[in-house]
């Protein structure tokens, strides 16, 4: 297994030297002590990082590679014990002779020289890996200041140069700012800042971009591959994506609990996947370009038990049946299909929300317009996809489209068969009505599942609150859903803790089933997955949609995931609609430069389609005043669609 | 951080204006007066009173006066350091109390230092060696500590005290000391004898606060900040202060709004059975009593406390807690 690893095919590399490796990993075993006893995360584990090389560690969550990444970092948790192997690191840049990490004690002096100077990790949340009490200027600072015995005022000034290394678009400033005062793809700069201060031999991307936009997924993919060609430093990267992989690695190395199945490089890899593992996961990957295929294939599908549907649609307590929504009909008509009637429709809304600077110690009036000129439609038994990056008003969207907020201007329409009711302003039994109606699926998983309640509570409550049958029945109801989402009914006396997050987002959607609705509102409902649990998630809403007849607003800011669930795509981008059309239109013919830029930035799992950091201008492209004609908003600000036909708008500004 | 100031400053002013009115009314709530409280007593005694020298009293005390004049002649005696006239004592409160305010202050701020100096290295201890022998020892005193009525440990500790050191029971100097001016002698007398009562006082918050500090410890420790600031190569015991020991100070911040407060109130009790010349025994006399001006100065030194307290608290938060200071509104 290990041979293959040892000999990653022709080096990439300036020359290839006898000690052209910087790292070497050779049969690493880690084990883990538990209460329960000692699990073995990691087993004879090789392979070789090439100076200034790219390598990635492909795997799923619980794969072991993050343990890896630990082990070579020197911060393996206390409960963790390296059982066999060695980790082995060549002569630094500077000279520095070559150690065994795995030999070092865990906080002895010499690991501590080593950790942030010689080896460093960008690590994958950068909401909570910086101290929101520290300055930005004392967190990027500290390596140096530690490693190098700089003073503070000249850590200071090399702080300066190294944001302006990572890219920051005003490094002066950024070293008095507070993390929380920047952006997350501002705050991933600052820690692989925090990374570079060291010039570290070895950089480690543990899925660097994973809780980033797929915009900002770019740039920071652009970033490091471009700091790796500058600094000469070797990176390895660790991902469950291979759309990174492909982007970013010359080699790679696939885990499965803890164990090696494939390595080498890239190319012929994905070309000819070996291993029926890595064949899976490269089927269970969403992409742009191509053909949609109807289903992804994930590594462990569910399949839904028709009878099942059967029965949860006889036993759905509808107020009233629906009139001509077609509930077996195939789901891919297009949005223009006008047989069926519209279900959901926003009329010119608009949500504002009075803008409070600096909290405590000042305070100015001004609004932020989150969601402005929204006009849409949304046909029953049809799934629109909404895709947008953080921040560009989709959530604030989905809760007016619930009710949750009241919009500043404009009506949200909905029509469950008895004519459009606007929600702000429905009597109390027709908004409960629509409550039941209208369910809503969860980005987190984790969050939005109550830790202290068992599944069954979790799932018969919303038929309590609605008083939906006797105690009996709900319980029937509670096991017929599970078995629905492919979970056990006899999980019902379990809590959420004890699921993974796949199987908690299935849940969600067992919940949100319960009361029978028409329309089901997802909110980035697989953003937080691995992509093989991803595609498993993605095949359940598709089929439960066919099955049931469901209406679906799909947010996400993936574009390639909206592409496999939705039949039209509507994209936003600061508050506005942008471009509305057919999902395969859309994605082979945008026409609006953020759409384009939204497409460019998604990384396709092909190594032959890197996008090289020049084309994107993404940062631009989300900057509705650096649009050209005709699409830049007017002087007023407003856009109106224009139609190309086959369904698809787009969005200029001023009079068409 | 200047007009901030100026605001919280603003709003301190309010609340001692309302909390004076609101004293005043309490305290003139029970039926009668002073003087009906002192006739009473006389009475008590098989002595008569004549009706003129009442009348003469109840009007050189203005107590015939309506109670707005009243309430405004006392608020304004406050602004200017007079805080009125024990009745009882027939002295003004200021002479009355003067000893016992510096007294009350010093047992306090004693027993906040007793209470942080012990918590602090124990709660770290506790939080980073969690179940281990010396986390659930500590454990284990801590809730004792808190278990134990704060009466009982005061006589154990008197007694001990006696015992060992021969240090007088009760009291917080020795009784030469006690009308004698202030000197040398008396400061190391007081010393002395403060640190059974701070023991006793502070043993109970000791104990919480560890509880509190190994928990929001905890919380910390694993967070992602940690493992970056572990990853650049921080020492551990740099790294333990510099980054989750600040971050679960904020708790305890915001707590000495609570803390000075507590302490006063809390020691009531003990200062009784102690016999410790602080605030407490005079405060119980004198609302029995019915000695307006006594009990009045007192709760307002309560309430002064309780605002300092508050505002002390509410700044060191934005000092040390940037997301306070700047980031007030910007939640998402």
């Amino acid at each position: 297994m290990t041979a293959a690893a040892a000999r990653p095919g022709p080096t990439t590399g300036p020359d290839a030297t006898p000690d052209a490796d910087i790292l070497r990993v050779r049969g690493l075993t880690i084990d883990f002590r538990l209460p329960t006893g000692s699990l073995r995360a990691v087993e004879d584990v090789g392979f070789t990082l090439r100076r200034g090389a790219c390598l990635a560690l492909v795997g799923e969550s619980g794969s072991g590679k993050s343990t890896i990444a630990q082990c070579i970092q020197g911060i393996l948790p206390k409960a963790a014990r390296v059982a066999g192997g060695a980790v082995a690191l060549g002569t630094g840049r500077h000279g520095e002779p070559p150690v065994e990490i795995t030999a070092l004690g865990r906080d002895s002096r010499a690991m501590l020289a080593l950790r942030g100077n010689r080896v460093a990790t960008v690590f994958q949340e950068p909401m909570t890996a910086l101290s929101p009490l520290h300055t930005i200027g004392d967190q990027v600072g500290e390596p140096l200041r530690l490693h190098q015995g700089l003073s503070r005022r000249q850590a200071d000034t090399a702080v300066v140069d190294l944001l302006a290394q990572a890219r920051f678009p005003d490094p002066k400033a950024a070293v008095r700012m507070y993390p929380f005062e920047l952006s997350g793809g501002l705050r991933q700069r600052a820690v692989i800042a925090i990374a570079l201060a060291g010039e570290p031999d070895v950089l480690i991307a543990d899925e660097p971009t994973t809780a980033l936009d797929v915009t900002t997924q770019a740039e920071i993919l652009a970033l490091i591959d471009l700091l790796r060609r500058e600094t000469g430093m070797a990176v390895l990267l660790i991902t469950h994506d291979l759309g990174v992989v492909a982007h970013m690695a010359a080699h790679m190395v696939v885990l499965h609990r803890g164990r090696m199945l494939e390595a080498g490089p890239v190319a012929p890899l994905f070309q000819d996947p070996g291993h029926p593992y890595l064949r899976a996961l490269m089927g269970a990957v969403p992409r742009v370009s191509g053909a949609v295929q109807a289903r992804l294939t994930p590594l462990r599908d569910i399949r839904i038990d028709p009878a099942l549907l059967q029965s949860l649609r006889q036993g759905t307590p509808a107020p009233d049946a629906l009139p001509d929504a077609p509930p077996d009909g195939p789901p891919d008509g297009p949005p223009d299909d006008d047989a069926a009637p519209v279900m959901l429709r926003l009329d010119a809304l608009e949500k504002h929300y009075p803008l409070r600077h600096g909290g405590l110690f000042r305070r100015d009036g001004g609004t932020v317009q989150a969601v402005r000129g929204v006009n849409l439609e949304l046909r029953a038994g049809t799934c629109l996809g909404l895709v947008g990056e953080s921040g560009c008003g989709k959530t604030t969207l989905m809760r007016l489209i619930t009710g949750a907020l009241r919009p500043t201007v404009g009506r949200v329409l909905f029509d469950s068969g008895d004519g459009p009711a606007d929600v702000a302003h429905m009597d109390r039994a027709r908004l409960t009505r629509y409550r039941r109606e209208a369910q809503y699926i969860f980005q987190d998983p984790f969050a939005s599942l109550n830790p202290r309640m068992t599944v069954r509570e979790l799932l018969t409550e919303p038929m309590v609150i609605h008083g939906v049958g006797t105690a009996r029945a709900r319980a029937d109801r509670a096991a017929e859903l599970l078995r629905i989402v492919g979970l056990d009914a006899r999980m019902m006396g379990r809590h959420p803790h004890s699921f993974s997050g796949g199987q908690r987002q299935r849940l969600s959607i067992a919940r949100a089933l319960a009361l029978g609705p028409r329309l089901l509102l997802c909110d980035e409902p697989v953003s937080a997955l691995d992509v093989s649990v991803q595609a498993q998630v993605l095949n359940l809403l598709a089929d439960l949609r066919t099955a049931l007849g469901l209406t679906m607003l799909f947010v996400s800011h993936n574009l390639a995931v909206v592409r496999h669930v939705a039949d039209s795509i509507v994209v936003m981008c600061a508050g506005r609609l942008v471009e509305w059309a057919p999902a395969d239109v859309l994605v082979n013919d945008a026409r609006h430069p953020y759409t384009r830029a939204l497409l460019s930035a998604v990384p396709e799992p092909d190594p032959h389609r890197r996008v090289t950091p020049g084309e994107l201008g993404v940062a631009r492209a989300s900057d509705p005043a650096a649009w050209p004609a005709p699409y830049r908003p007017g002087p007023d600000g407003r856009t109106q669609w224009r139609t190309l036909g086959d369904g698809h708008v787009v969005a200029v500004g001023g009079p068409a | 951080m200047g007009p901030y100031l100026i605001r919280r400053a603003g709003l301190m002013a309010l609340t001692l204006a309302v909390t004076s009115v609101l004293v005043f009314v309490i305290i003139q709530l029970p039926p009668g007066d002073y003087l009906t409280t002192y006739i009473e007593e006389l009475r008590a005694q098989g002595e008569m009173v004549p009706p003129e020298r009442i009348d003469y009293m109840r009007e050189q005390y203005g107590l015939d006066r309506p109670l707005v004049e009243q309430y405004l002649v006392w608020a304004g005696g406050l602004l200017v350091g007079d805080l009125g006239y024990s009745f009882e004592h027939s002295v003004p409160v200021r002479a009355l109390i003067g000893d016992v305010f510096i007294l009350t202050l010093v047992v306090n701020v004693a027993t906040v230092l007793f209470v942080y100096i012990v918590a602090f290295p124990i709660g770290l201890y506790t939080a980073t060696h969690r179940y281990s022998v010396g986390d659930y020892g500590l454990t284990f005193l801590g809730f004792l500590g808190l278990a134990t009525p704060n009466f009982l440990l005061a006589l154990i500790l008197l007694y001990l005290s006696n015992r060992w050191f021969g240090t007088s029971i009760g009291g917080l100097m020795d009784p030469e000391y006690l009308d004698a001016p202030w000197s040398i002698g008396k400061v190391l007398s007081v010393i002395e004898h403060l640190w059974v009562p701070v023991v006793v006082i502070g043993t109970a918050g000791t104990a919480a606060m560890i509880r509190r500090l190994r928990a929001n410890l905890l919380d910390e420790l694993h967070r992602p900040y940690v493992t970056t600031a572990r990853a650049k190569g921080v020492p551990p015991t740099r790294l333990l202060v510099k980054y989750p020991l600040r971050m679960a100070l904020n708790p305890f911040v915001a707590d000495i709004g609570n803390l000075l407060p507590q302490l006063v109130s809390g020691s009531v009790i003990v200062s009784a059975i102690m016999s410790l010349p602080t605030t407490g025994p005079l405060l119980l006399r004198a609302l029995a009593a019915q000695d307006y001006y006594v009990a009045g100065a007192m709760l307002m030194f309560l309430a002064v406390l309780t605002v300092i307290g508050q505002f002390v608290s509410d700044v060191l938060l934005a000092v040390l807690d940037p997301r306070i200071r700047l980031g007030g509104g910007l939640a998402k």
